[in-house]
């Protein structure tokens, strides 16, 4: 299987470089917005300048249009942060009301992309366990990309959350649209749920992944074959 | 008349800053935010000119310029792309689109895209007509199976 270390230590730079990339083209298309914009009042200042009356409503309107793209591209750059954060200490403590919202909104627009649309549903009682933030939100991309991978055919999928005594679960589930393969068997899928303690059970019936992982992580594990992952 | 462009892009508020810009400068523009919306407009209306993103979610900017060009194989494309889909651009030339622009852009240099691409339909249409004559006079009961 590959010495743990190693097989995240390559795809993670992977995934780290896939999310960079996404924010990039992300805050790049809210620039463009801006710069659009930008060109369109010095356009109507112009206009002015030569005698053209322009309704102030329009210059209203499109300052607007340019408050939302510099308000987009702050909330992009509030996840980077995040997400850039999230490898700083290994164990930590965190809160899948935000964990999971955050790598659905760094995904979204690759699963835009491929046809696919994120649902989150998440419970109002706490969801806080003590984990490896960085390796839950690679995981939780692998899984993501295979449910939206080419020719998956998925149209929307659901994802949730739980607890249950000592255990939080996460569940993916497709609720429309073809039933895909998925990336269960990726190879850093097993060392990622080493690394997490981390069970991750597939229904092969209706296509869905429950990812159970316990409230306390202490210490990251190096064994693979210490885990489950298996289909029902 | 007005040159006709239709802007395909899903961000709206680049979409709707660029057709403000070009309506300023005397086009007759339309905007589609996604690729399904711009295959039917271009399907019933008549544009001149489509400004197409080429990385556009769910329907692509290359099946959205595969669709026109069965359409309305006159129209002319311009494609738009950011650096990481220079390369599809280049691919959408191949499929028979006018040209591409890498964003950010000038202004100005989209506008002269837009006029020769415009120049290229109407000298095309030109040539379609000749050739529709030239066929009317070396056969005239031509025009009565048509």
């Amino acid at each position: 299987m590959g010495d743990t270390g190693h097989v995240l230590g390559q795809a993670g730079l992977r995934f780290f470089g896939k999310v960079s990339a996404s924010i990039s083209h992300e805050i790049k298309n809210a620039l463009a917005g801006i710069h659009e914009n930008a060109g369109l009042l010095s356009d109507l200042s112009a206009l002015v300048a030569k005698g053209t009356p322009v309704d102030p409503e329009r210059f209203q309107r499109i300052a607007e249009r340019v408050m939302g793209e510099v308000r987009r591209a702050d909330a992009i750059v509030q996840d980077m942060n995040a997400f850039s954060h999230s490898i700083d200490v290994e164990i930590s403590g965190v809160d899948l009301h935000e964990l999971i919202p955050r790598v659905v909104r760094l995904f979204a627009r690759t699963a835009a992309v491929r046809g696919c649309s994120l649902q989150t549903t998440l419970p109002p009682a706490p969801l806080q366990l003590t984990t490896a933030p960085f390796f839950l939100q690679h995981l939780l991309w692998v899984l993501l990309e295979g449910y939206t991978g080419r020719g998956s055919g998925t149209r929307r999928l659901e994802i949730g959350a739980g607890t249950r005594d000592e255990t939080l679960h996460i569940r993916l589930r497709p609720a429309e649209g073809g039933l895909p393969e998925c990336g269960l068997l990726d190879a850093e899928v097993p060392h990622l749920a080493c690394k997490l303690n981390a069970d991750i059970i597939f229904n092969p019936k209706d296509r869905e992944i429950v990812l159970t992982l316990p409230r306390r992580l202490e210490r990251t594990s190096q064994d693979p074959a210490g885990t489950k992952q298996f289909a029902t | 008349m007005k040159p006709r462009v239709l802007i395909v892009d899903d961000e709206p508020a680049f979409a709707h800053g660029l057709a403000e810009r070009l309506e300023v400068r005397g086009y007759d523009v339309s905007t589609s935010l996604s690729g399904e919306d711009a295959v039917d407009k271009v399907a019933h209306y008549l544009f001149d000119v489509v400004i197409l993103d080429v990385a556009l979610p769910g329907m692509g900017g290359m099946e959205v310029l595969k669709e026109i060009k069965r359409l309305k194989p006159l129209t002319e494309v311009i494609m738009l792309t950011g650096h990481a889909t220079v390369e599809t651009a280049i691919q959408g030339m191949k499929s028979g689109a006018y040209d591409y622009l890498t964003k950010p852009y000038e202004l100005d240099d989209l506008v002269t895209k837009i006029e020769r691409a415009r120049a290229r339909k109407q000298a095309t249409e030109e040539e379609h007509r000749a050739a529709k004559v030239q066929d009317a006079f070396s056969s005239p009961r031509s025009i009565l199976e048509e």
